[in-house]
């Protein structure tokens, strides 16, 4: 989906000579190490001009290259940095490079350039793996007034982000209006219930919470909330089971594990998770 | 003073000299803490009198002046600061008043960056600076709140000093959130011990921290609650810190303290996430005889509640409601006050982030303050009227009848702004009733109300004066006064009045 703009912008650019021509076909037909070669060659000839860096970045980043092409793009964007669709090009190679955070800003540009649903949604995944999440659910939200096909599924990552960033007044009603299509989605119900917990008390979150679990075991996350839950509406027997298996991954779960064990009985159990707990979580400086 | 109309019929009027934090685009973190207040009458008039420490240029340069405003009725303040000689030397971000040489005029203490600052109140409308006199030395290390209170009930108060972390503007790093400078968290700061000065009766002090277990915890202090918590006749201490575990100090007598926050369940919230403890308040919600506790803490983290069952405490975040109600709220100053006199505390919080109003989290760094009205059933509301109220990045929060018409006003601070008075509207209200045992550390019953004498206040700030209670339709009502030393006093007396009982 994403080669059709690259190989449209590179056929915007017309070959002068012929190692350009050859150039330009070779990425028409998917040879990109060739066309790679070509440009390469070319800017060693003519160092200056802008076109040709472009037309390697390109031919890097069809190629697979990212981290080269990373580098081209930006030689490019020095020279040419008003906003347009290169930048969103070259915010997808920082993003399929694993450098999301260089990617936001270069996509915050394309936006200026263009605020369509696929930049949005770019962006709004740069902001989200670089643990952007406000921004991240902006964006997502963004993106799903302009969609038509992928409303939902950019909604529901937008409810995401929106929890991942603790706003949870703003996710529960996003959440909400998802519901029926996410009924049987134990990660769905996870963050709903946790959200609802969270934002109306635990009994609120319960069922969810409860149906996640029972629909995902493994999913221990859910669990540890579950188990969080089930302390604070007293439920503890039902707890211990949650918090022990989901404690291993989330030392903050001890606390709630130990006030579960001492309202059991379990004075010793207690006084275990709770020097394990002091241990995990003790300030280290 | 002109006051402003805010929704519920509450007003609000600015009050003095703009708080400084010496904020630069370094991001210092010191400049993120300031805004205690100390309520106190200072001449003795009747009338309750507002003092604000101020901060100054960060790491040096000039310190913005302290604020003493006298009390002359209605609402009318006057600046006497440089002619009480506390305008001050050090960046100062706390207060605490008490008669620390039982002269019968209460003294000041200041806390900041750079150590205390101990003023003598000469009973004049002068202070001196008695720090030095005093050997009050707190090895210049950075200080934020404090409490007086009497550890062995030998008749004159000690100071308790929180200490928050270690600072120095030479290795200050600058850190980013969402991509801009912003203030670094805690987690890059060492920790410090808290301290503690026994008064040896003759105007000097011991520092007994190591002797008394309290130099042996190191956290990152942010405020302290002072109050006889499990009913043994000896004060206890509470200190909240900073995205860390809390400290409670049991006292054992003879000037010794045990450290048992786990014990007695109240070290963390109950789902283990370790909070940003702020402001703390303890007195008692539930009418049951016992003082509870609430503090303040950052967005998602809740204000933590707890109730007191004697040994233990229970954890009434969620069933009070107070988790959802303050889930989405950052707080600092906090009280436990009745605001509408129905006889049940309600709570109120100063708001705000703890990063700064121009770093990545500018849109959502000011807030209004709120307050959440006890329903007398154990769960509370939001109350009303103040949601209104211009969102800033308040901090010190001070609950206090400044106008003796029986109900509590409130007074806040908030940085690089000036302070704030919010007035009751006083309408529809219940009965009230004034009482003024001077002595920090006494209790008094009314009825199923409890409250105790203490000065520490919130975050960072100090309210000596009478207690207020409101006592609803009650036309008359008996109260019992404790003193620390034992003797009591039970005296039957009308309402909407104030009262002074000695023992």
């Amino acid at each position: 989906m994403r080669l059709f703009p690259l190989l449209f912008l590179a056929a915007l650019l017309p070959a002068q000579e012929d190692p350009a021509a050859a150039a330009a076909r070779a990425m028409r037909e998917g040879r990109f190490a060739d066309a790679e070669h070509l440009y390469r060659g070319l800017i060693k000839e003519i160092p200056n001009e802008p076109r040709l860096q472009l037309n390697l970045a390109l031919a890097l980043h069809s190629g697979k290259k990212y981290a080269d092409a990373n580098l081209a793009f930006a030689q490019f964007l020095k020279t040419n940095p008003p906003p347009g669709p290169v930048h969103l090009v070259a915010g997808l190679s920082l993003l399929k490079a694993n450098r999301p955070c260089d990617a936001a800003p270069v996509l915050e540009k394309a936006k200026r350039w263009q605020a369509s649903e696929q930049v949005l949604t770019e962006l709004a995944d740069a902001y989200s793996a670089c643990k952007r999440y406000p921004q991240a659910a902006t964006a997502y939200s963004e993106a799903a007034g302009k969609a038509t096909a992928n409303a939902g599924r950019l909604k529901r990552a937008a409810a995401r982000a929106y929890w991942l960033a603790r706003d949870y007044s703003s996710a529960r009603p996003l959440f909400a209006a998802l519901r029926p299509t996410f009924s049987n989605d134990a990660e769905f119900l996870y963050e709903f219930g946790d959200t609802l917990a969270r934002t109306e008390g635990s009994e609120a979150g319960l069922p969810l919470l409860e149906r996640s679990v029972e629909l995902a075991p493994e999913l221990t996350p859910a669990r540890g909330a579950l188990g969080r839950a089930l302390v604070e509406a007293g439920r503890h027997p039902e707890a211990i089971p949650h918090l022990t298996a989901a404690a291993p991954a989330d030392a903050t779960l001890l606390m709630p594990l130990s006030r579960a064990y001492k309202a059991t009985g379990r004075v010793e159990d207690a006084a275990r998770a709770e020097q394990q707990y002091r241990k995990s979580l003790a300030p280290q400086n | 003073m002109l006051f402003l109309t805010l929704a519920g019929n509450w007003t609000v009027a600015p009050l003095g000299p703009v708080l400084v934090t010496g904020e630069s685009v370094k991001k210092p973190l010191p400049a993120t803490t300031p805004g205690g207040i100390a309520v106190f009458d200072y001449n003795n008039d009747g009338r309750l009198d507002l003092f604000f420490p101020n901060g100054g240029a960060i790491p040096t340069g000039p310190k913005a002046a302290n604020t003493l405003l006298r009390n002359d009725g209605n609402f009318q303040f006057v600046n006497v600061t440089a002619a009480a000689g506390l305008t001050g030397r050090h960046y100062d971000l706390g207060a605490a008043a008490a008669d620390y040489n039982n002269d019968g005029h209460p003294d000041l203490l200041t806390l900041g960056l750079r150590g205390l600052t101990l003023y003598r109140n000469e009973g004049n409308g002068k202070f001196t600076d008695s720090t030095v006199a005093a050997k009050l030395d707190n090895l210049g290390r950075w200080s934020v709140a404090a409490a007086w209170f009497d550890m062995e009930n030998d008749g004159d108060l000690d100071l308790f000093v929180v200490n928050y972390v270690q600072w120095n503007p030479a290795t200050e790093q600058v850190c980013l959130v969402a991509g801009k400078p912003d203030f670094c968290h805690p987690r890059h700061y060492a920790p410090e011990p808290n301290a503690l000065f026994r008064n040896n009766g003759d105007g000097t002090f011991t520092d007994v921290s190591a002797p008394s277990g309290i130099a042996a915890h190191k956290g990152k202090g942010m405020s302290v609650a002072a109050a006889d918590f499990d009913a043994d006749g000896l004060i206890d201490l509470y200190v909240t810190n900073d995205r860390t575990f809390a400290f409670y100090f049991r006292n054992l007598g003879q000037g010794k303290f045990e450290e048992c926050a786990f014990a007695r369940g109240i070290a963390v919230p109950q789902d283990g996430n370790p909070v940003s403890g702020m402001g703390v308040s303890a007195e008692d919600y539930d009418n049951d005889g016992r003082p509870d506790l609430v503090y303040t803490a950052l967005r998602d983290e809740t204000f933590p509640l707890y109730r007191n069952l004697g040994q233990e405490f229970e954890e009434a975040t969620g069933k009070s409601r107070l988790a959802p109600l303050s889930r989405t709220m950052a707080g600092w100053g906090i009280a436990f006050a009745d605001l509408d006199n129905d006889g049940w505390k309600d709570i109120l919080a100063a708001r705000s982030d703890a990063l700064s109003a121009t770093g990545g989290n500018a849109a959502k760094a000011k807030e209004p303050p709120a307050w959440f009205r006890n329903q007398a059933n154990g769960t509370f509301a939001l109350g009303d009227g103040w949601a209104k109220l211009e969102p800033a990045m308040y901090r010190g929060l001070v609950a206090a009848d400044l106008n003796a018409d029986g109900c509590l006003d409130v007074v806040l601070t908030a940085l690089q702004a000036p302070p704030r008075v919010l007035r009751s509207p006083c309408q529809g209200a219940g009965r009230w009733l004034s009482v003024d045992v001077r002595e920090l550390g006494a209790r008094v019953r009314i009825g199923t109300q409890t409250r105790w004498v203490s000065s520490a206040s919130g975050y960072a700030s100090s309210y000596l004066g009478p207690l207020h209670f409101g006592l609803g339709a009650a036309l008359q009502v008996e109260v019992e006064v404790t003193w620390p030393d034992g003797r009591s006093k039970r005296i039957a007396t009308a309402t909407n009045r104030a009262i002074q009982l000695k023992p």
